[in-house]
């Protein structure tokens, strides 16, 4: 026969274990979350001329198409196409390491994403298309030395699409200190 | 006494549901294992992430490939099997990296790295949403096996909450050479 | 009122007592199992080269052994190394291609050995995978440096594992407690060039 403070605290500790569960998981879930929200590219928000993202401002250099003939001479068979995007950043304040784990990937509105080329591919195809000049770098190699505070820079990456995606591309850019939040430049080639 | 027996009741009855619910549960494998689509050979067979159409089967005894200018045999005791299949990936950049032969006994044959540097070998090519890309499986296996064959296929080996595609490979249509050149056009 | 609290601390105490005696008996019977445990095994097996062994996994023949100055694959030993070289026959029984043959072998009387090489020998170059149900002509090689002083006679173990088809965590099939299964004693021979 428990007393009355027996029973309570037996009625206390129940009811708080579903509470205590409930905490554990929220717990674990809010870790998980937090992974996942760096990771992703969640709120894509139209870049804005004057806008500062990941403390410089951004515009689209250059779009390039390649593959139709119609700019160049190399073409690629059945539906291939290389896109070519110049990003141009001037820094607005110390960049520091708020460029570390760049993202630049091209999407279309039914969500299917391209990744750039990897350098080697890139750098063989930029002599390719420009014999003289030298290579811009890309968004991995710039990130490693970023421009100084009011310098601006060029980075340039490439990417494998099928012709039909191309008159609908935006070009997405985002960094491990700015995810969730990316910004997209529309290409608008034709 | 009728309480301990009601008690003893319900605690059997408890333990037979329990018994039941643990052995119905499929296990942890199945549970995080790869999400299956299975297909025919004469299909485009398509999963969530990836597609792919299986365009040719050869066997043969013998194949032959020059990586880096040194030309290289390579002979064995089964049969190897050519693969010629056009992937395409529906959402992100990928690769295929993983690719298996499940034979007529149910054993798992996975891509021969025998045949590392052969050309236009598909886990070197990256897939971009859109583009259909060709390219080739090599695989071993024993002769006995090749009577009943499935074509296995995913981003990684033992994928995990991931697609893989079955292809069931059709025997009547597979062609049979004594030995096979692999070039940069092809078979 | 009295009579009550005795009674209730009687029943608490046998609670006490009993829960207590698992616990004991937990304990008695985790100490009982690993003291069974460290108890001499059965005898390994001699086995003569050349017969095979079912090492679960893997069916191994040794054929011989030698010591070599050329790796397989065609290229030299580094100075001041010496290639012991192994000649074996290993047929993959498991329902997988597999690339886990590496512990299948233990060098009984070389001190220290480095982690092995293995090379096919019908491609004369390194081994991968090997496929289910395809036995393979293998070697295996060990550098050791030239200095280091070899028995006339290898002893090789072969170490087995058994299948499981659910494993204790996931459920999952897998090869599991490894132990000796058979004793190999293979004449070292001494040669130029890639061994026999």
């Amino acid at each position: 026969m428990a007393s009355r403070r027996e029973r309570r605290f037996w009625w206390a500790s129940l009811a708080s274990l579903p509470v205590l569960l409930a905490a554990n998981y929220a717990i674990d879930a809010w870790r998980n979350a937090e992974d996942y929200v760096g990771r992703n590219e969640l709120r894509v928000s139209g870049s804005v001329d004057g806008q500062t993202y990941a403390k410089a401002s951004w515009t689209l250099n250059q779009a390039r198409l390649i593959g139709d003939g119609r700019d160049g001479k190399i073409t690629f068979p059945g539906q291939m196409r290389l896109v070519v995007v110049r990003l141009a950043a001037k820094a607005e304040d110390d960049v520091g390491q708020s460029w570390t784990q760049c993202s630049l990937t091209l999407t279309d509105p039914k969500g299917r994403r391209w990744q750039p080329l990897n350098f080697i591919l890139s750098n063989d195809l930029s002599r390719d298309l420009d014999p003289k000049a030298t290579p811009i770098d890309g968004c991995d190699a710039i990130s490693r030395q970023p421009p100084a505070k009011g310098a601006s820079t060029i980075m340039e990456e490439k990417f494998v699409v099928p012709a039909d995606a191309v008159p609908s591309l935006s070009a997405q850019l985002s960094f491990a200190s700015t995810r969730p939040d990316a910004i997209s430049f529309p290409l608008r080639l034709n | 006494m009728i309480r301990l027996l009601l008690s003893l009741l319900f605690g059997g009855v408890t333990a037979l549901l329990l018994a039941f619910l643990q052995s119905t549960t499929p296990s942890y494998a199945i549970l995080t294992g790869p999400i299956e689509t299975a297909g025919l050979q004469k299909d485009t067979v398509s999963s969530r992430t990836f597609s792919v159409k299986v365009a040719k089967v050869l066997r043969t005894k013998t194949i032959a490939f020059a990586p880096y200018g040194k030309s290289i045999e390579r002979q064995t005791e089964g049969v190897w099997l050519i693969v010629s299949v056009e992937l395409q990936s529906n959402y992100d950049t990928m690769t295929i990296q993983a690719a298996a032969i499940e034979g007529a006994s149910g054993r798992l044959y996975r891509q021969s790295h025998r045949a590392d540097g052969a050309p236009r070998l598909m886990p070197s090519k990256d897939l971009q949403p859109g583009l259909p890309t060709t390219g080739i499986f090599i695989f071993e296996l024993p002769e006995g096996e090749t009577s009943d064959m499935t074509l296995v296929l995913s981003r990684q080996p033992s994928p995990q909450l991931d697609s893989e595609i079955r292809v069931k490979l059709d025997g009547a249509s597979v062609e049979t050479r004594d030995r096979v050149e692999i070039g940069a056009n092809g078979v | 009122m009295n009579q009550s609290a005795i009674s209730k601390a009687n029943k608490a105490l046998y609670t006490r007592i009993i829960a207590g005696l698992g616990g004991l008996l937990a304990g008695a019977l985790s100490l009982g199992l690993s003291i069974y445990e460290t108890r001499t095994g059965t005898e390994v097996a001699q086995v003569k080269p050349g017969k095979p062994v079912d090492a679960g996994q893997w069916m191994v023949t040794l054929n011989s052994s030698g010591i070599a100055t050329e790796t397989p694959d065609g290229r030299r030993v580094p100075d001041g190394k010496k290639a012991l070289t192994l000649d074996l026959t290993l047929e993959n029984m498991t329902a997988e291609s597999s690339n886990l043959y590496r512990d299948a072998l233990k060098l009984e009387n070389v001190a220290n050995p480095p982690v092995p090489q293995f090379y096919l020998v019908r491609d004369s170059d390194l081994l991968w995978d090997l496929q289910p149900m395809m036995p393979e002509k293998v070697k295996v090689v060990w550098q050791l440096p030239a200095t280091q002083a070899l028995p006339k006679a290898l002893s090789v173990v072969i170490v087995g594992t058994t299948y499981k088809p659910k494993d204790n965590l996931y459920a999952a099939p897998g090869w599991f407690n490894p132990s000796d299964v058979a004793r190999i004693s293979l004449p070292l021979s001494v040669s130029q060039g890639a061994g026999p």
